[in-house]
């Protein structure tokens, strides 16, 4: 058997990896406790839940589940589908939100001018009464309209809102078309 | 070196050549083998199968035993206990054997183990494509399977070690000490897992813990550690000189063992920040072992690597080498938050699975199986069959390790943009996953070959029997022979 | 290395000590820790799945769903499983004490399925009959909903039938290519219904002490200046 050494190479390395093993063990213990989970460090760090949600965020996820499939994550929408964008589009950022809370309701199908080009399908978007509770169609509707990452800002929609078109609108069944939401005013009594 | 005291060496008289010691793994030899061969075609025709399904998903959809969540678990547990453990078991005695030069010690322990093996490996099988899989990676099998399995290597590991025990040769070499320490861990990690399971068992993730605890050893402990016995003995064999460094390989030893099985954690697992710490350290200080081994290797192969392309054996050790380094360095990249946050979950998984038990273990294996098949019954593998064999288990292992490795990367890369959607980066790379599946049939197509080349030394084996058994039987009377003969 | 019974031991001691490090103490620490009562559902998180899920459960073991799917959240900075919108918050250990066996997974060709239960249904009842429908489609052809799916589809656990009288009322409503002959429906049986009950039940969204879904940043402008946030410093950030 050979008497070959080592180069100081291996050792340096050797005492770099012994090194990040301490360092692992001495910098991410988490106190050793177990209530602490990545990303927190300590018990101290950890933000007390429970206070106010905030619908920007709760909408955003409700936004990454069930919307960003077709409208996509970045609310470009998708020509392949005819599925119009959200961001920046005029009928998310009108002031009034009637209009949005139906589409969001009831679903909308055919032809449609956003932002002055023409969208739409002839399956077209389909509703989300019975997917989402009045909070959450407010949370994800406030979402579109304010998302920070596309610069949308128009005012915050309120569940209470929605729970008055839903009413209104309760005995509709069908899709809502283009040119049916332009004849509602769009501020919600 | 460290050999100093010589324990009480057996006279010289009872000190067996080398080729008796061969000889003494004939009928071991050729059971182990056998079943093994059988085992690798079934298993990568299994995974072949489950692969086509990920292109084809409707594929003979209609019977339960084939869908993908069975055939997967079944076609890879049939690759690491079917063949990597069963051969790995094989080679390992012989290795262990020989560097204490000494005849396999209790042989029938070891063939009523080989029995065992089998049967626990059919009725896993079994079990798990009819749907009794325990859902816990490696250790699909259904318990009762398992313990077949613990037992039986255990039967097969005493015997290991009780040849060692009685060795004659007063050194101890590298390879026999990873054969060792393989031939405890599968005992150690399987029977412990096995025992916390039972009855209640643990609660929430404690049972990840003990899974991973199990499948991490034995990966690292029981496969990797034959992986490297078989090339601390080869390369040195080869290349015909010393292996570097022997108090390298002592460190690399030693390291091996105590850390390793540490490793069993993953940044992001839903467990407390300090498990997961413990497990990352863990995972730093067994790449030590890696390190020096890669290095005792290198050093010993240096100068000359031309010779590494020789032989087919010598081209599938010198994969094997490279495998086990390679996965070695892919583990360490995973204990970084940034690349682990990037490849985790991605076709990265099953490509460093398939490194280092296709390229390490496999390769590695199948690079002294001809030798020991040849030297323990005489009868050597065709060397045109055994050279296109390893051609073909080369370019397949190749084939199916790196694109996976490559396509997880590429479907990380996609995925760390949170506005990419899921499929899509898993389109970008199912082309790679396709080009793996090709890699599965070449290696299929070797492993035929290997069956083939096998069948052959039976049927000399038989020829030679019956030759034997009729010029013991002529001289008694001539018209008896047919009569024996049938 | 020259004495057989000392290398023996040395190998043990080095494999025992990864065993008590790895599993002993993790065990002593946590391997007892008891549900919680959460103030937000009233009731104590996890709750036990009721018998359907529970059957359902053993579905998704045995037909191996866990080779595709992971059932784990990781925080953020350690991969975006959260700007995926694959849960509310990271998944801890205590969101795991009622499942058996806990099915992690380790690859994810599907997406995670830890919150399943809340995408698209959301937890509103209403929503149920629509859920159960898309899972059931999806389960019997994946193609049926999500088009260029790789997951294997699982008609053995439907049965096609002749129509008998009128159509039956939990028939899939399938269309085009996917529907069955003229005359014939297509119906879960129990073992699909029950996987898509787990299916639903996978829900880990409830706030807990170590893990708070997460009050985040009003909005990502802020974040970037703010220093004072709840989120503590050492959060990376997406
Ligand atoms: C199945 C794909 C699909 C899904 C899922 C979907 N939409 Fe739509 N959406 C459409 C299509 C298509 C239209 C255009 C309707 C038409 O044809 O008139 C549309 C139109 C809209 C519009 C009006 C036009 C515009 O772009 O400003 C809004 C607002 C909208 N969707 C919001 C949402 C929200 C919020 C969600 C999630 C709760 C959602 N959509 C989910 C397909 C979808
Ligand atoms: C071959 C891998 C594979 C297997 C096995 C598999 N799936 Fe999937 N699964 C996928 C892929 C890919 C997707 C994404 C495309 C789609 O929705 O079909 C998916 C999607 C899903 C979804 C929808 C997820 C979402 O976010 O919309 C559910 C639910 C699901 N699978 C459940 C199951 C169940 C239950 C099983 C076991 C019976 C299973 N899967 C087995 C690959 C697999």
């Amino acid at each position: 058997m050979g008497s070959y050494t080592a180069p100081v190479g291996f050792f340096i390395a050797l005492a770099i990896l012994a090194y990040l093993g301490h360092a692992e063990l001495g910098y991410h213990n988490g106190q050793f406790s177990p209530g602490v989970y990545e990303p927190y460090a300590d018990l101290r760090s950890i933000p007390k839940s429970g206070g106010e949600v905030n619908p920007v965020d709760e909408g955003r996820v409700v936004y990454a589940q069930l919307c960003s499939a077709c409208h996509q994550p970045n609310g470009s929408g998708n020509p392949a589908n005819g599925c119009p964008p959200v961001a920046g589009s005029d009928w998310v950022l009108e002031e009034g939100p009637a209009r949005l809370i139906r589409i969001v309701l009831n679903g909308a199908k055919g032809p449609i001018m956003v932002n002055g080009k023409e969208w739409g399908s002839p399956v077209g978007m389909l509703a989300f009464k019975d997917a989402l509770s009045d909070e959450q169609i407010a949370h994800v509707i406030t979402y579109i309209r304010q998302s920070p990452e596309w610069k949308n800002n128009a005012p915050t929609v309120t569940a209470e809102m929605v729970k008055s078109v839903r009413e209104k609108t309760s005995s509709r069944g069908a899709q809502w078309t283009s040119d049916e939401l332009m004849k509602i005013p769009t501020a919600v009594e | 070196m460290i050999s100093t005291a010589t324990p009480s060496l057996p006279k010289s008289a009872d000190i067996p050549s080398l080729a008796e010691v061969d000889a003494s793994f004939r009928s071991v030899a050729l059971f182990f083998f056998a079943k093994a061969a059988f085992w690798l075609i079934a298993g990568a025709f299994l995974l072949l199968l489950a692969s086509i399904k990920l292109h084809a998903p409707a594929m003979m959809s209609g019977a339960a035993w084939l869908t993908y969540g069975r055939l997967a678990p079944a076609g890879w547990d049939i690759l690491v206990y079917g063949f990597a453990g069963q051969a790995g078991f094989a080679v390992g005695l012989w290795l262990l054997a020989r560097a204490s030069m000494q005849r396999l010690q209790s042989s029938l322990l070891v063939l009523a183990g080989g029995v065992l093996w089998n049967v626990g490996v059919l009725a896993g099988t079994i079990g798990i494509l009819a749907g009794y899989s325990t859902g816990r990676e490696l250790l699909e099998m259904p318990a009762g399977a398992m313990a077949c399995l613990v037992v039986a290597a255990g039967l097969i590991g005493s015997a290991g070690w009780i040849t060692f025990a009685a060795r004659t040769e007063s050194q101890t070499y590298p390879s026999a000490w990873f054969v060792l320490l393989s031939l405890i861990s599968f005992v150690w990690f399987g029977s412990v897992a096995l025992m916390m399971y039972s009855g209640e068992g643990p609660r929430g993730v404690m049972q990840v813990l003990v899974q991973r605890w199990y499948a991490n050893g034995i990966t690292s402990l029981w496969l990797g550690g034959i992986a490297a016995a078989t090339i601390f003995h080869f390369l040195p064999h080869t290349l015909n000189r010393p292996l570097a460094s022997r108090s390298l390989a002592l460190i690399a030893f030693w390291s091996l063992a105590f850390f390793a099985p540490w490793a069993v954690t993953a940044h992001g697992d839903p467990f407390p920040r300090w498990i997961i710490s413990v497990g990352i350290a863990g995972q730093f200080m067994a790449s030590i072992a890696i390190l020096a081994i890669a290095m005792n290797w290198w050093k010993t192969a240096e100068g000359s690597l031309n010779a590494l392309l020789a032989s087919p054996g010598a081209r599938l050790i010198g994969l094997a080498a490279v495998a086990y380094v390679a996965s070695g360095a892919l583990d360490l990249l995973m204990a970084f938050q940034r690349f682990s946050s990037w490849t985790r979950f991605s076709w990265m998984h099953q490509g460093l699975d398939w490194l280092l038990v296709g390229g390490a273990v496999i390769a590695g294996l199948f690079a002294i199986i001809p030798d020991v098949i040849a030297r323990s019954t005489g009868q050597a593998l065709s060397p045109g069959l055994v050279r296109l064999h390893a051609t073909l288990t080369l370019v397949g292992v190749s084939l199916i390790a790196v694109p996976l490795v490559v396509g997880g990367g590429i479907q990380g890369a996609r995925l760390s943009d949170p506005t990419m959607p899921f499929m899509d980066a898993l389109r970008a790379s199912m082309h790679l996953v396709r080009l793996s599946s090709l890699g599965l049939v070449v290696f299929l197509l070797g492993q035929f070959v290997f069956a083939f080349a096998l069948f052959g030394v039976f049927r000399s084996l038989v020829a030679a029997c019956a030759t034997t058994v009729r010029t013991w039987a002529d001289p008694v009377s001539k018209n008896r022979t047919a009569g024996v003969r049938s | 290395m020259n004495s057989t019974p000392l290398l023996f031991l040395g190998i043990l001691i080095a494999l025992a000590s990864s065993w008590w490090g790895v599993l002993v103490a993790p065990s002593l620490q946590i391997g007892n820790a008891p549900t919680v009562f959460s103030k937000e559902t009233g009731q104590h998180y996890p709750a036990n799945r009721p018998g359907l899920a529970q059957q359902g459960a053993e579905i998704y073991r045995s037909e191996g769903c866990n080779s595709c799917h992971s059932q784990l959240v990781r925080p953020e900075g350690f991969g975006n499983d959260l700007a995926r919108g694959w849960g509310k918050r990271r998944t801890v250990a205590q969101d795991y004490l009622r499942d058996n066996p806990v099915l992690l997974g380790s690859v994810r060709i599907g997406p995670d399925l830890s919150n399943i239960g809340y995408r698209m249904g959301a937890g509103d009842t209403n929503a149920q009959p629509v859920m159960v429908a898309y899972h059931l489609k999806h389960l019997y052809h994946p193609r049926t909903v999500a088009p260029g799916s790789v997951m294997p589809a699982y008609p053995y656990l439907f049965e096609k039938r002749p129509i008998q009288g009128s159509p039956s009322a939990s028939a899939l409503k399938l269309e085009g290519a996917f529907a069955p002959p003229e005359g014939f429906e297509v119906v879960p049986t129990p073992e699909a219904t029950a996987l898509v009950a787990y299916l639903l039940s996978l829900r880990s969204g409830v706030s807990l002490a170590e893990a708070p879904v997460p009050p985040p940043p009003t909005n990502a402008v802020e974040t970037a200046t703010s220093s004072t946030n709840a989120a503590p410093a050492s959060a990376p950030t997406r």
